[in-house]
């Protein structure tokens, strides 16, 4: 006959969780579209998490957007997973928007949904780092050295890291952080009359189109070089962007993701990694415009 | 659930506690499920959807006739104009994938929107199984292979036209779709692809007016249409069946050649069937689109239809054209199509009676996809249609003439 003690239902609770960390997870990597850099970022991420785990490979270029029929399956297909690793900018924007139900780490973030980032399911390495963003703005602000930033809650962690490497080089850090679009004109008229540098946090909310476009026009209005999350704001008014080279990013990944998975995928008190290089690319027609002198060799990428 | 499993799991025992030896099996399976972790800790339901928004610019219906079949269908001869807005339909696509190989998809959609919502149509609801081998194995709700354009082209955001084409839209009741189980199996020949599927299914039934009438007449609800008679039970004992070959060219799918057929009983009586045959052809090189399709329906014992042809038995014959061409395309996802679409079909009773029910239409029109979540159309159309009237032995027809500009913007989400 069977016997068996209450007291060992806590051994075999731990068996049981111990038998999920080791266990086999599904993986559901997600790019924008398979090129060169992506192939090479892949091969490297791959590697780290193929070992014991299953892994499958998803183009958003694949997906059938404006056939919700066909989208939604493709979408189910890759929520399936029980985590889901979006690689470069346009995907982790896409996913952390869309499927921030699941677990997610990103790999080279740019640009996500702030409010998704409060969800203590979301995490994984961003495209820049407060360190760089730090230096950046030490070397381009001039005197008063003024750092004003403008952030969302989800950003917090990042911008207060910011703030703190920022006071360490020298800078004067004004802050705000803002919720709601309404919040967004007050809050900046607040903030750039403070600075010298501002940098605006990488929320969908504040680097949309039109709340980007806004932001930077009164910056360049009021002559303040504005230091932005993605390259496609360049064209709308930043001065400095981002610029991170997604194999290098895979490179910072791997390891990072590879204990998350032993860990049986379950974030421990830090969720957002930065990487230890960052690479900006710089508006040099702004730049002259606005007379600011940079380090040499920052043409065409910046390593600040 | 849980705690309730382990709460009587377990009964005091000397020198400790028992497992009830019943528990067994529950017990081996929650342990094999948290260790396995069959079910992946993230696997859950997506969502997406759309609307279909449509405006009458201009709509004018005539009826026509003589004054005697005009009394017998208590109807004058009038001319009505009419324009307005409605939200043709609001639908959600629910997708959860359950493995590699199954899964599960809804399609929930809202018509006739107005103060309240006069219909919620569950448009197809299965399990979708895909093998390795190339065999898909579908259970539910499901969408019939039948034909091209009900499962490939009957979503607004599938098509350039506004509107479906009529006799399969509006009489046949698109999307048709039925429960039952359905098997198929894709395989490559050379540089094409040859698809085969067979389905059995509970079929069309009698319509709602009575056991003994398939198609409704005049002044019943749902006159004249098919698509209420796909049931959720089985009127009968003998499942309906069908299936559907399909020949495609291999690179970019480019032609597609196909035949399919359905037959059931649509009454208690099992020797009155319903069934179709159709074919057809999709040729889509570059920006050019093209659908033909061709369908017979033949129904027995119909007492629905007596009244028009003078006899039960009846068939059907028609053929629809959808065909547009790209005029642009922007790398930024902003397209445009003009479109042209035209059908005829005519009905009549076999072995004996008298009548033909014809149905003409043709449109016209523009499409632009602004981006991927918000397309526009403009479409004018012309549609004639004439119903035979028995009266005193002899038919007579009813006619409408019906011309339209059809404004639509269709939203995916």
């Amino acid at each position: 006959m069977f016997r068996f003690h209450p007291s060992k239902l806590c051994v075999t609770a731990a068996l049981i969780t111990l038998a999920a960390q080791c266990r086999a997870y599904e993986v559901s990597i997600v790019v924008n579209r398979v090129d060169a850099k992506t192939r090479q970022a892949l091969q490297r991420l791959e590697a780290a998490v193929s070992s014991g785990h299953h892994v499958e490979v998803f183009e958003m270029a694949a997906i059938p957007f404006g056939n919700p029929k066909e989208e939604g399956r493709r979408m189910a297909q890759i929520a399936a997973a029980d985590l889901i690793v979006p690689v470069g900018g346009e995907a982790s924007r896409f996913v952390v928007e869309t499927l921030a139900q699941n677990k997610i780490f990103f790999v080279g973030a740019t640009i996500v949904n702030g409010g998704s980032l409060e969800s203590k399911r979301i995490g994984g390495l961003f495209a820049y780092s407060p360190e760089g963003w730090a230096r950046a703005a030490k070397t381009i602000s001039g005197e008063p050295s003024n750092l004003g930033l403008i952030y969302t809650p989800g950003f917090r962690p990042l911008a207060e890291r910011l703030s703190l490497n920022s006071q360490n080089l020298g800078l004067k850090v004004f802050r705000q952080e803002l919720r709601r679009k309404n919040e967004i004109v007050p809050a900046a008229m607040k903030i750039l009359a403070q600075s010298s540098v501002f940098w605006v946090a990488g929320d969908t909310l504040l680097s949309g189109q039109l709340a980007f476009g806004y932001l930077a026009s009164q910056a360049l209005e009021m002559g303040i070089p504005v230091m932005a999350a993605d390259r496609s704001l360049l064209s709308g008014g930043a001065f400095v962007v981002s610029d991170s080279d997604l194999p290098e990013l895979a490179d910072e990944a791997a390891p990072i993701l590879s204990a998350f998975l032993s860990n049986g995928i379950n974030y421990g008190e830090d969720r957002f990694f930065y990487p230890s290089k960052m690479r900006l690319k710089v508006n040099h027609k702004l730049a002259s415009k606005m007379k600011i002198e940079l380090p040499k060799g920052t043409s065409p990428v910046w390593i600040p | 659930m849980l705690n309730r499993v382990i709460l009587i799991s377990w009964e005091q025992n000397e020198g400790g506690y028992r497992m009830k030896r019943s528990l067994w099996p529950t017990a081996a399976a929650l342990a094999f499920w948290s260790a396995a972790g069959s079910a992946p800790a993230g696997a859950t339901v997506v969502f997406t959807g759309y609307a279909d928004q449509r405006m009458t610019a201009y709509g004018m219906n005539k009826i026509t006739g003589s004054a005697a079949v005009l009394s017998a269908v208590g109807v004058t001869e009038t001319e009505t104009k009419s324009t307005g807005f409605t939200l043709d339909a609001l639908g959600f696509f629910a997708s959860r994938e359950i493995n590699d190989h199954l899964d599960f998809l809804i399609d929930t959609t809202y018509r006739k929107v107005g103060y309240t919502t006069e219909e919620i149509r569950i448009q197809y609801a299965y399990l979708n199984y895909e093998a390795p081998a190339g065999w898909e194995v579908k259970s539910g709700k499901i969408p019939m292979p039948l034909g091209y354009f009900n499962e490939n082209m009957f979503y607004p955001f599938e098509r350039q036209a506004v509107a479906a084409p009529i006799f399969q839209g509006s009489i046949l009741g698109l999307p048709i779709a039925d429960w039952g189980v359905s098997v198929g199996k894709n395989v490559p020949i050379g540089g094409a692809q040859l698809s085969a599927v067979a389905y059995g299914v509970n079929g069309y039934g009698a319509s709602n007016t009575a056991g003994t009438i398939f198609r409704p007449g005049l002044g019943s609800s749902g006159a004249l249409l098919l698509g209420q008679n796909l049931k959720s039970t089985n009127t009968n004992d003998h499942l309906a069946g069908g299936g559907r070959l399909e020949l495609a060219a291999f690179e970019n799918q480019q032609v597609q050649i196909g035949g399919s057929w359905y037959r059931g009983a649509w009454a208690k009586d099992t020797s009155n069937q319903f069934a179709m045959y159709n074919s057809y052809v999709r040729w889509h090189p570059g920006p050019l689109d093209v659908l033909v399709e061709y369908l017979i329906t033949r129904t027995d014992a119909d007492l629905g239809v007596i009244n028009f042809y003078g006899v039960g038995d009846w068939k059907s014959e028609g053929w629809f054209l959808e065909s547009s061409y790209r005029l642009v395309q922007n790398s930024d996802g902003r397209e445009m199509h003009v479109f042209a679409g035209a059908e005829n079909t005519h009905a009549q009773g076999v072995g004996g009676g008298s009548g033909v029910e014809m149905l003409s239409n043709w449109k016209l029109g523009l499409s632009y996809r602004l981006n991927e979540n918000l397309v526009f159309k403009g479409q004018l159309n012309r549609l004639e249609y004439s119903l035979p009237i028995q009266i005193s032995g002899a038919a007579d027809n009813v006619g409408l003439e019906s011309n339209g500009a059809l404004v639509g913007a269709v939203l995916t989400f």
